[in-house]
């Protein structure tokens, strides 16, 4: 018979205690081990999300320089990498953390000889090359070009120079002779070319555009560009040397090969990179936001692992606590055996040795359990909560976190067990054990004095009850609990004790007997104190949860606006409403927003559909007190007005008569907002002299609203002219059809007012009014301010809802930059805590007016969304990138939530809860067991009533009621505890890893939602302790006092 | 009523395997001290099979700790086998315990690793030994063998029955050889068969190996098979039997505890008067106070 075969024989007989003790030090152990673990997972979650989900400019490196085009991107390349290589420990790191660098060589030959329209600014054409870039475009003719002067051309280019495939382009003076068109290609997607790192800087560089060089210019679209043709690098080598260009190598970080231990050596590397004084003095410019990358997902990580220390240590320190209590209690059980080594000769070591030796051995089994435990869990988190395919791997840090709590393991067993082992053996016969019924005041006291001092530090240090925020704040439920159960460890067999007279009297034998075991056994006490410290962490983390979850979606809502956010390009020539509108007829399904944001005081002109925004956008309580319908309404209190020329119309007139002192010299010039242009905006159109008769003028890229009806002069005048006209007979006509009246048009003085062409410096002067179905406009003409006629087809301010992070006041204009990046005043007439799509920035106008009011549109200024209602993402895309919409990214508020569940406050906050909800389970569990131990050794006790004639009935009610006392008492002890730590501290715990200004969070617990798991936890402990109560009275039977076994 | 008490010869004897001298031992806290010996003198020669008799609370079971040295004495000595207990330290008493002292307990079960089988428990009785783990083991079976456990050996012991538990237990007492075997009610919760059986076994030891027994008791039959008893009587030594007669014993100070059938004769609160015999006994007489002459009372 082996000795092993006792040992387990022994754990066979003290199976309770010893499954107790596996299971606790298992949990102690996977506590070390999935601290470590989840916080090295969750690092390189963050780290992946921060990679991915940036745009590729913010991951990548720049170097730009230019000279003579001959070996330009392969040396600039070269430079860079001597640079980096050895600051990233070798060029193997280096590929590893970096996609292949595109290299790409900028030349430039003559534009094709197109007609444009006089003033027109072309552009010379882009002469590009780009690595790998025939596995980057789609070809829609020939082949791609393989040889030096071979190019690709693109559509548009191939149209405006009537080039085909095998025809040939002509550099002239540029030097690069003649080029040879191999074939077309399609222009990359916008979605594209915003998400792919391959086109970092093509957009502006090679293709014509909004981002194109001059086309954003403010003074409108008078400037022509093309798209590049695309040439192999030989081109630009076997080119003379004396022609210049521009080389741009792009470095972009390759997400899959970043490890977290990576970041340090890559902050500093791009730093070294970006400062390097030879690079600079070669003419060689590096830029980079991989340093600010670097520093947000270290920030990040910041935020996770101080919460995650501190919530492994609590739940640590709490597994221990229970070991104590189990081991205790296996203590107790082993207490005879100890007793007989000692009489069979044991010294001091071997006793020690013999009396620990199966908590021991059971901790050693706990220590690889309790690891891959830990591990597996880790990898269950990392599965539901971690970014997909984030790994879970067990750390050396984990295996030796584990180690540890395995050690203290060992060291609360051995406290435990200190009493036994020290127990003379007489006394242990004679079973007074007095050492074991007294509990120290002193224990309890170093308990509630580091409770105590813990919680005054965290107050004094500000961590509590105050604007800092801050994870020491976590410390504070498991000191507030600690404190709480040590005083109610004590209150409960003082109760106890103090109802004995009452029970002696009343309430049956149950009651009497009960009371009378929790008074008198110490163990109560100890339970008391692991079930109240356990569940007051529980109960927080579960309120703790549920709060963050609340705000996790109030910030998600306020962030996104809408349950979906499409940024899109509509096809050019195309009211993008329309196509929403033809796509959701109801206009309760999806809206159009126009966006701009280059405002320097950061805040956001959302232009939208009142009505329909108000519908769609999501609107959490607290983000606005009113009534959002009412808000449409005030947001757009009448239809604008316009004076429209219609699609498709070729040519304007009017009617001009009465001219009264004009100068000489004097034009007409009619300004108006193109529709149906490429890129919108203002345009003028000139009518030629002012004089009395018809004045006309051809039209393109209508429909038009009219703005602006002025008069010019080519010189300052000398002098000031008060003058007069009569306008009438606005109409259009589209190519040689009939002239056709425009209605409203000049017949009625609504919306048109006299005023100044120029704003600063120049006095509005004038007036208009309108007798018999015409225009009389009166002016004061002087030096450069010519008079105008404008359009007012808006509310001036412009009504808007404004951020309360933006102004406080609903009194006074506040002053934003409209969809053409110039001055729009504004009114608001509500304040939004939260606005959605721009929660503490946002200032809301109606689409249609923000339109009125500019100048000029473009996609370079504003960017143009639809939001979409909950459900209809996928439907109203489709509809829309069937009418010719192009969809750069979409964005869902789930998308949002699950970054900003992923962010490591978040990610701290569901440790947390899982710990929490494991520790409050074992330590029931513990309690529950450490009740049936209580019992079992009370079966002489029982077995004597019994015999006695006590009713059996009777004894399983005192069971009952005893573990009912304990563990309620522990429990609600707890749950009060964890409630107040709760609303002291919930604010002080960081939520995100940057705290939003907008939307205000909301920090009340819902109660349901933490009544909910509480109570299922509490049904399972009543199931336990009814199941152990009932097997105790089971085993006490009479026959038990002869065969005088206890 | 009156007693007749002679002197015994003085003989010199051989190196005792117990000696008490003027033990007294005190229980309790200061200001809640309980005597539960108070001056206890025997001797008790090596190969003796003592009975330790008296009243519950008399003090029996803590002398019989004293003797296994599992108490400190609060004053006297304690000698086994000539060695002083109170000079030893705690791995010397240990060690003496080991070779020296086997202790059989009340209960059956007190005796022995419930969870181990009987060979386990003989095993573990020798595991401080140097012996060889094959010689522990033919021991343990040889001894199991004695007691009638030989078919037992590989039996749970928390499942066998009171009888065979004792039996095991014994046989775990002796597993290292003692020359003392202390026993605490060695039969009390055994039924007459099986304690007719441990008694045998005590016996044999006694004869075989020469064992020197003590055995606290309140079995007549186990007192009479034990040859002398020994009746501890408020925590002194009260009278001794031998060969069937009982004696009084007198304590260092002259007392006498007198037997439980004579306290009728003499009950407490009464007179006596020792007379010393021509024939060099003393004889004691009770007196009664109301026919006490002059010279009597004058002497009171």
């Amino acid at each position: 018979m082996s000795g092993l075969w006792q040992f387990f024989l022994g754990l066979r007989q003290r199976a309770g205690v010893s499954i107790g003790i596996l299971l606790v030090a298992v949990v102690a152990a996977a506590a070390g081990t999935l601290g470590p673990a989840y916080d090295a997972a969750a690092r390189t979650s963050i780290l992946q999300d921060g990679l991915h989900d940036q745009v590729p400019i913010a991951r990548a490196i720049e170097a730009t320089t230019g000279g003579s085009v001959i070996q330009l991107a392969s040396g600039l390349a070269t430079a860079e990498a001597q640079v980096l290589d050895p600051h990233l420990g070798g060029r193997a790191t280096a590929s590893r953390l970096f996609l292949p660098p595109v290299e790409a060589v900028l030349g430039q030959v003559p534009p094709p000889k197109v007609a444009e329209p006089t003033g027109t600014q072309v552009h010379d054409v882009p002469l590009a090359s780009r690595t790998g870039i025939c596995a980057h475009l789609r070809l829609t003719a020939g082949t791609c070009p393989a040889a030096r002067d071979q190019v690709l051309v693109s559509a548009a280019y191939a149209t405006a120079a009537h080039v085909a495939t095998g025809g040939t382009i002509d550099t002239g003076r540029t030097g690069y002779g003649t080029l040879h068109v191999t074939g077309e290609y399609a222009l990359p997607s916008a979605a594209e070319l915003a998400n792919d790192p391959y086109w970092l800087g093509a957009q502006c560089d090679d293709f014509s555009g909004p981002c194109a060089s001059g086309a954003n210019d403010v003074n409108g679209p008078s400037v022509k560009t093309f798209d590049a043709l695309f040439t192999p690098v030989a081109t630009f080598d076997q080119a003379p040397d004396t022609i210049q260009g521009a080389a741009t190598v792009v470095l972009a970080l390759n997400p899959d090969g970043v490890r977290s231990g990576d970041l340090g050596n890559l902050s500093a590397a791009v730093g070294e990179l970006t400062n390097d004084q030879t690079l600079s003095s070669d003419n060689i410019s590096v830029t980079s936001s991989i340093p600010v990358l670097t520093a947000q997902v270290t920030s990040d990580w910041g935020s996770l692992d101080v919460p995650v220390l501190v919530i492994s240590l609590q739940l640590l320190l709490l597994a221990w606590l229970l070991l104590f209590l189990i081991a205790t209690d296996a203590a107790e059980a082993r207490a005879p055996e100890v007793a007989l080594a000692k009489l069979r000769g044991y010294g001091g070591v071997r006793t020690v040795a013999f009396g620990i030796s199966e908590p021991a051995i059971l901790l050693l089994i706990s220590f690889p359990a309790g690891a891959l435990t830990g591990w597996g869990l880790t990898a269950g988190l990392a599965r539901v909560l971690l970014r997909p395919g984030t790994p879970a791997d067990l750390t050396p840090l984990a295996i030796g976190a584990a180690a540890l709590s395995t050690l203290g393991g060992l060291a609360a067993v051995l406290i435990a067990a200190r009493n036994t082992l020290r127990r003379p053996v007489t006394a242990q016969w004679q079973r007074t054990a007095r050492d074991a019924t007294k509990r120290g005041w002193v224990l309890d006291g170093i308990l509630l004095t580091g409770a105590v001092a813990g919680l005054a530090e965290l107050l004094a240090g500000g961590n509590v009850s105050s604007a800092r925020s801050g994870s020491l704040g976590l410390l504070v439920p498991g000191l507030l609990g600690l404190a709480v159960a040590v005083v109610a460890s004590r209150l409960l067999p003082a109760a106890c004790a103090a109802l004995f007279r009452r029970t002696r009297r009343h309430g049956g034998t149950g009651l009497f007997l009960a009371v009378r075991h929790i008074a008198r056994r110490p163990g109560g006490t100890r339970t008391t104190i692991v079930l109240t410290a356990s569940f007051a962490l529980a109960t927080f983390a579960i309120a703790a949860y549920f709060v963050q979850q609340g705000n996790i979606a109030r910030v998600a809502q306020a962030q996104n606006g809408a349950a979906g956010v499409m940024v899109v390009t509509a096809p050019p020539g195309q009211d993008l409403a329309t196509i929403v509108g033809r796509a959701d007829p109801s206009g309760t399904q999806a809206t159009v927003v126009d966006r701009y944001t280059g405002t320097s005081d950061g805040s956001q002109l959302l232009a939208v559909n009142p009505a329909q925004w108000a519908r769609i956008a999501q609107w959490a309580p607290g983000f606005y007190d009113g009534s959002t319908a009412g808000l449409a309404k005030q947001l757009e209190p009448f239809p604008p007005s316009t004076v429209v020329l219609p699609a498709r119309a070729t040519a304007v007139r009017l009617t001009a008569a009465g001219i009264r002192n004009a100068p000489p010299g004097a034009t007409a010039t009619l300004w108006m907002i193109e529709r149906g242009s490429t890129s919108g905006g203002q345009t003028s159109v000139s009518l030629g002299p002012l004089r009395d008769g018809t004045l006309a003028a051809q039209l393109s890229d209508c429909p038009c609203d009219i703005t602006m009806l002025s008069l010019d002069s080519d010189d300052v005048l000398a002098k000031t002219y008060s003058g007069s006209v009569t306008l009438s007979a606005l109409a259009t006509q589209a190519g040689s059809g009939p002239w056709t009246p425009v209605t409203p048009g000049l017949s009625r003085v609504t919306g048109w007012g006299a005023g100044s062409e120029f704003s600063e410096g120049c006095q509005s002067a004038g007036s208009v009014s309108a007798p018999d179905s015409a225009l009389a406009w009166s002016w004061t003409w002087g030096g450069a301010c010519s008079p105008a006629l404008n359009r007012r087809d808006l509310p001036s301010p412009v009504p808007a809802l404004a951020a309360t992070g933006l102004t406080q006041s609903t009194g006074s204009t506040y002053d934003t930059l409209g969809l053409d990046g110039q001055n729009l005043a504004t009114q608001p007439i509500a304040l939004a805590a939260a606005v959605p799509g721009s929660p503490s920035s946002g200032i809301v106008v109606s689409r249609a007016y923000a339109q009125l009011a500019a100048d000029y549109i473009s996609s370079g200024f504003a960017q143009e969304e639809v939001w979409t209602a909950p459900g209809a993402l996928a439907s109203v895309r489709s509809k829309l990138e069937a009418a010719g919409v192009q969809v750069a990214s979409t964005t869902t508020t789930a998308d949002i939530e699950s970054v900003l569940s992923r962010q490591g406050p978040a990610l701290a906050s569901v440790l947390f809860l899982a710990a929490a909800a494991a520790a409050a389970l074992l330590a029931g569990g513990a309690a529950v067991l450490a009740l049936y131990q209580a019992g079992r050794r009370r079966r002489l006790e029982y077995a004597a009533l019994l015999a006695g004639r006590v009713p059996r009935r009777a004894l399983r009610a005192s069971v009952l009621i005893e573990q009912a006392v304990v563990l309620g008492f522990g429990i609600i002890a707890g749950v009060v505890a964890g409630i107040v730590a709760a609303i002291i501290v919930l604010r002080n715990v960081p939520e995100f890893a940057t705290p939003p200004a907008s939307p205000p969070l909301v920090y009340n617990p819902p109660a349901v939602s933490v009544a909910v798991p509480l109570v299922v936890v509490i049904a399972v402990l009543a199931a336990a302790a009814i199941f152990a109560a009932l097997a105790v009275i089971r085993a006490a039977r009479p026959e038990l006092l002869r065969q005088g076994q206890a | 009523m009156s007693i007749a008490m002679e002197a015994p010869p003085a003989t010199a004897t051989p190196t005792p395997a117990v000696r008490c001298e003027s033990l007294v031992h005190v229980f309790g806290t200061p200001g809640n001290e309980v005597a539960a010996l108070r001056g206890v003198d025997l001797v008790i020669e090596p190969g003796e099979m003592v009975a330790l008799l008296g009243p519950s609370g008399a003090g029996k079971t803590t002398l019989l700790w004293h003797l296994a040295g599992l108490l400190k004495p609060t004053a006297g000595t304690v000698e086994i086998n000539g060695s002083p207990l109170s000079a030893l330290g705690g791995r010397a008493l240990t060690s003496l315990r080991l070779r020296e002292i086997g202790l059989l307990l009340q209960n059956p079960a007190s005796n022995l690793f419930p969870s181990r089988t009987a060979l386990g428990n003989m095993l573990f009785a020798q595991s401080p030994t140097r012996r060889t783990r094959a010689v522990k083991r033919k021991r343990a079976l040889a001894l199991l063998d004695r007691v009638g456990l030989a078919d037992a050996a590989g039996r749970v012991a928390g499942l066998m029955s009171g009888g065979e538990q004792q039996r095991l237990a014994l046989a775990v007492a002796l597993a290292n050889g003692p020359k003392l075997l202390l026993a605490d009610e060695p039969t009390s919760q055994l039924d007459p068969a099986s304690a007719a059986d441990v008694i045998e076994l005590i016996q044999a030891a006694n004869a075989s190996l020469g064992t020197t027994v003590v055995a606290v008791t309140h079995d007549a039959e186990v007192a009479a098979a034990l040859g002398r008893t020994i009746t501890i009587r408020d925590g002194r030594v009260g009278s001794a039997g031998h060969a069937g007669r009982e004696f009084i014993v007198v304590g260092k100070d002259g007392t006498l505890t007198l037997p439980g059938d004579l306290l009728d004769e003499f009950p407490a609160g009464s007179l006596a008067e020792a007379i010393r015999c021509e024939d060099g006994g003393v004889l004691l007489r009770r007196v009664d106070p109301g026919n006490l002459g002059p010279a009597d009372e004058e002497a009171l």
